[in-house]
């Protein structure tokens, strides 16, 4: 994975957010989500194919009758 | 008879019960005991953010009347207790820890607070937490630093730091937490006292303020086994208000304490077993010498994943506690703490595969725990690698030992949220420093029975931990 870098993080907190920080906080958020975003690239390796979405009916019916009510 | 304060704080849940059903004991003593706990501790301990004393008199004077009219509710009634203040109470003070919700009062009630005061229950006041019950050091901004009682220059864990707090300091007779990563387990372990986790959907978290709703549990914070599975009984059950919790019938938690573990097959989780502190691992090897001496077979077991799980925990909260926090985000984010703060910032750059991917991977790590599930009826491991660490001003985003502190303890906890499995922390004992050490125990989904009945055998093996000098 790229390396993610401070100004791509500024520039996404900006631009989808509206929010801004200070270059330095967001080097440093960069350097420290970059750990664990490469981990998540590594979760491939656990065999995903085939593996659904957890999802369920149930809830989204449950959820859709209690709003209703 | 009148006793004396310390006999009446001296009870737990169980025993107390028992004294107020034969009336040897009133809810009215036994609250204002409580309360004079909480005067004299509170500014040191901060496991309070808001005393409810005068509901809480109201409230023992009317179960008291029950209680002599011989309309005993069960084991909760004239009980006094705790919420974190992350759960929903109508009309009182609800902050989540936050500033942000720092005068917010909820017009009904956490499901989990209505089941305990149908039971009876008295509630004494909202406990600390660390802000929005993210992050593991309950070291709040807001509302203080809470503190262990053990030693009050290091953290009671988090993040229902003030629910473990009160529960050793004896300034409630149970308390409920929240555990999202280890949030109930972790500082049961730094603090010495029993931490439930139950299996994901078995406790409503209807009322209860989300970090990430698909890790969220609620479960109870107590003085003994016994006391859990008491609690757990009051709270668990389907919810018509949360339709994510679950249909499965609730067994009789209490029952399964009295049971022996002759047979009872335990496996040693191989990927949490490096990298202990040297007390801990001591401790760790003692509570399994115990295990089998009393008729356990235990031997080592593997979960492949189970070093990812970690990751997928970390997306799916950065993810999913932004959704709940954005649009203050956008509008009060000063009045976050800075290391809540931070990692809500973190969930802006979490790309919307990862989190995908990372729910996906759920079921791969708990098919590797269910394997291990074929081959043993529990699992244990440590709940934490170290003791209570010191209490640092610096915040727990920075890097340094903190840091790698905060990172070492989710390392043993968070893999069974993300699993949802049943985990109890029991205290093993003391560190030569005098800091409690702690060992977890995890069942197969909704088998909180086989957790209790192997975690009652072995307190009662390992007779009282010794309390702490207040």
């Amino acid at each position: 994975m790229a390396d993610l870098s401070g100004e791509t993080v500024r520039k996404i907190l900006i631009e989808v957010y509206g929010y801004d920080i200070a270059q330095a906080d967001a080097d440093a958020l960069a350097r420290r989500a970059q750990p664990t975003l490469e981990a998540v690239r590594r979760l491939s390796t656990l065999g995903l194919d085939g593996i659904e979405q957890p999802f369920s009916l149930a809830v989204l019916l449950g959820e859709a009758q209690r709003i209703k009510r | 008879m009148a006793h004396s304060y310390d006999v009446l704080l001296s009870f737990d849940v169980a025993q107390l019960s028992e004294k107020l059903r034969a009336r040897e004991v009133s809810p009215v003593e036994v609250t204002e005991a409580y309360l004079r706990q909480i005067e004299k501790h509170n500014t040191t301990l901060r496991s309070y953010i808001t005393v409810t004393d005068d509901l809480a008199r109201k409230a023992a004077r009317r179960t008291e009347t029950e209680i002599v009219a011989g309309k005993w509710k069960g084991p909760f009634h004239g009980v006094p207790i705790a919420l974190k203040d992350l759960l929903y109470t109508k009309g009182i003070l609800t902050t989540g820890g936050s500033k942000i919700l720092g005068d917010f009062k909820p017009t009904f009630d956490a499901t989990v607070w209505t089941k305990l005061k149908r039971a009876g229950a008295i509630l004494l006041g909202k406990l600390n937490l660390h802000e929005f019950a993210y992050g593991v050091t309950s070291s709040n901004p807001h509302y203080g630093t809470c503190r262990n009682p053990y030693a009050t220059d290091r953290i009671p864990g988090g993040s229902s730091g003030g629910s473990a707090a009160a529960i050793v300091a004896k300034m409630a007779a149970a308390t409920i937490g929240s555990d999202t990563g280890g949030s109930i387990r972790i500082p049961a372990a730094l603090c010495g006292c029993v931490g439930l986790k139950p299996t994901w959907s078995r406790v409503s978290r209807y009322g209860v303020i989300p970090l990430a709703a698909t890790l969220d549990h609620v479960g109870p914070i107590t003085r003994s086994v016994r006391d859990a599975a008491l609690m757990l009984q009051v709270i668990a059950g389907r919810d018509p208000n949360d339709s994510t919790s679950s249909r499965e019938k609730v067994p009789a938690y209490a029952k399964a304490c009295d049971g022996g573990i002759s047979g009872t097959r335990i496996g040693v989780i191989r990927e949490l077993t490096s990298e202990l502190s040297e007390d801990v691992a001591r401790s760790f090897d003692g509570a399994l010498a115990t295990l089998r001496s009393l008729g356990a077979t235990v031997d080592e077991v593997s979960i492949p994943s189970l070093p990812l799980a970690g990751a997928v925990s970390g997306i799916i909260t950065w993810a999913e506690a932004l959704e709940y926090h954005e649009e203050w985000m956008r509008t009060r984010a000063q009045d976050y703490g800075e290391d809540v703060r931070w990692l809500l910032e973190i969930g802006m750059i979490t790309p919307a595969a990862t989190y995908v991917r990372a729910q996906r991977a759920r079921a791969r790590i708990l098919a590797d725990a269910l394997k291990a599930h074929d081959t043993h009826d529990v699992l244990v491991a440590p709940t934490s690698a170290i003791v209570a660490p010191p209490v640092r001003e610096t915040s727990m985003l920075d890097p340094g030992p903190l840091f790698d502190v905060v990172r070492s303890i989710l390392r043993f906890t968070s893999a069974f949220d993300v699993t949802g499995q049943p985990a109890l922390a029991i205290p093993t004992g003391l560190s030569p420093g005098g800091l409690p050490i702690s060992l977890q125990i995890i069942g197969r989904l909704f088998d909180e029975p086989t957790v209790l009945r192997v975690a009652a055998a072995y307190e009662a093996a390992r007779g009282p931990l010794a309390p702490p000098t207040l």
